[in-house]
């Protein structure tokens, strides 16, 4: 009869609870460091991107007729927007880089930059959040930086009307979005002026 | 002796092989049931429709003033009626580890047209179709750029689910188990103790299933974990996980009610059987004992025949 208890006991409650035990041992060794992570990377601030600028072909110019395709000209930056680092090559359409626009001219010799790209992932995300005031940093990698202060943001614009904003000592950034009543064809373009020189 | 200690030490293994597998089966079953259901995932969603519908109107707002339109024009075109709009692509993004993206969104872009065009109706105010269009498409970009800067596209619990890796485990688990059941009678011959293996099997992940996820909760796990940056998002995952832990716990419960049963049932046959050899063991000893008195009166009573024989009889003279 004892050994029936025993038996009963044995298989109801200590071998259940045993395997049991080793399972809740488990799970706040796994879950609890995971947890504090999670909390660690909400607490801190997000690491800025590091552009491996060896992937592009990057060389000195005084002049952007001196570029040639694909050729990588500068990052944007900014200081007060979650904006990732953006690379900004010469006449390229690829989906990770922005590109410089024709009829750019450079910063050193008092021109108008027009930059834009597809709003995606690697380009000008978080761009939108940008207000008047805001502060870009274009990055050269012999030519310095350059520093513009958001004056204007102009949205309804189409890729020829851009150019209409260029000014002397000007960044144009022409952040695209769809145009639903000419889906597939025509995008419109919300258009940030800056200007060179801090607030 | 070797052989005796093996077959325990194999019924012991089957009996948490089926305990291990039937965890498995559940909890991925459930998970992939669940976590799949773009419905179950966009309730999730839907309870948090007070933030992302602040979001969203920010979103709008900021919209109308880069526009120079009315600061109230978009008052009101998202809202509770149709904020399925919003759930059912946030739900998707999440199931198909995406980014929201409503930036192609027909849906959104007709709502926000109809909205404009009734605003513009009863201000009356004569405003052509293209210009209502630029407006909305506009607004879609604002919401997009709003809602898509979240990432929705690492969520680890989703990920996990996405994973081919958990059917795969849920379809060996439910051969495991078969296996076990199959192995456990096998080597039992058939006998009724192989339950009390089968039992203490489901017991075991009755246990599981139920102080795991409890345990789960009453540390606060799920509460202080941060699933994704934009907090309604986050709480909206919080909530399915939630659930889907309150489910293991309801699978667990049934688990150990039926382990139980069957542990209980099988002590219960394990005791009669007990009774039953006790009963037959006195039984005999009664039988035995009736048979030596039985014995013991028979030659008694011939033992007494012969005297009282001896006793009538003359006595032997000799001639």
């Amino acid at each position: 009869m004892g050994s029936l208890l025993l038996n009963f006991f044995k298989r109801a409650v200590l071998v259940p609870a045993i395997v049991c035990g080793c399972f809740l041992l488990i799970v706040s060794f796994v879950i609890s460091p995971a947890v504090e992570k999670s909390e660690q990377l909400r607490n801190s601030v997000k690491p800025q991107k590091i552009v491996n600028l060896s992937q592009f072909s990057a060389g000195e110019f005084q002049d952007f007729s001196q570029l040639q395709p694909e050729d990588y000209i500068c990052t944007v930056t900014a200081d007060t927007l979650p904006l990732e680092e953006t690379v900004v090559l010469f006449n390229s359409e690829s989906w990770d880089a922005a590109w410089m626009m024709p009829g750019s001219t450079e910063p050193w010799n008092h021109g108008c930059v027009m930059l834009r790209g597809w709003n995606t992932k690697t380009e000008w995300k978080g761009l939108y959040g940008a207000k008047k005031g805001d502060v870009l940093t274009l990055k050269f990698l012999t030519n310095g930086e350059y520093r513009y202060t958001i004056q204007k943001i102009i949205p309804y614009q189409r890729e020829e009307t851009i150019a209409n904003y260029a000014h002397k000592d000007t960044l144009l950034i022409a952040l695209p979005y769809n145009d639903f009543f000419d889906l597939g064809h025509r995008q419109f373009f919300v258009v940030y002026v800056a200007h060179l020189g801090d607030k | 002796m070797t052989g005796y200690f093996f077959r325990r030490l194999s019924l012991f293994g089957l009996s948490m092989l089926l305990a291990l597998s039937l965890v498995t089966l559940v909890s991925g079953a459930v998970a992939v049931g669940l976590g799949k259901t773009q419905q179950f995932v966009a309730a999730g969603v839907e309870k948090q429709q007070t933030a992302v519908l602040a979001t969203v109107e920010a979103a709008l707002q900021d919209a109308a003033l880069l526009s120079d339109l009315p600061e109230d024009i978009w008052n009101g075109a998202i809202n509770q009626e149709n904020f399925s709009i919003i759930s059912s692509v946030v739900a998707r993004a999440f199931i198909f580890q995406t980014n929201t993206d409503f930036s192609n969104d027909t849906n959104l872009y007709q709502t926000l047209t109809t909205h404009l065009t009734v605003y513009y109706r009863t201000q009356g105010v004569n405003v052509s179709g293209e210009t209502v269009s630029a407006q909305a498409s506009f607004a879609v970009f604002a919401v997009n750029e709003a809602l898509d800067a979240q990432d929705t596209a690492g969520i680890a619990v989703f990920s996990l689910i996405q994973s081919p890796y958990v059917m795969y485990g849920v379809i060996a688990s439910a051969f495991l188990i078969v296996a076990s059941v199959l192995g456990l009678d096998l080597i039992n011959r058939g006998r009724h103790r192989k339950y009390s293996y089968i039992g203490m099997g489901l017991m075991t992940a009755g246990y599981v299933l139920s102080f795991v996820p409890a345990y789960i909760q009453w540390r606060k796990y799920v509460e202080t974990y941060r699933f994704c940056a934009y907090f309604p998002y986050d709480n909206a995952v919080k909530i399915c996980v939630n659930i889907w832990l309150c489910v293991l716990l309801a699978f667990g419960m049934v688990f150990f009610l039926s382990g139980l049963i069957m542990l209980v049932k099988n002590y219960r046959y394990m005791k009669s059987k007990f009774d039953m050899k006790a009963f037959s063991v006195n039984h005999d000893e009664i039988l035995e004992n009736d048979a030596r008195v039985l014995y013991n009166k028979k030659t008694a009573m011939k033992t007494k025949q012969r005297q009282t024989a001896q006793k009538s009889s003359p006595p032997h003279l000799p001639e």
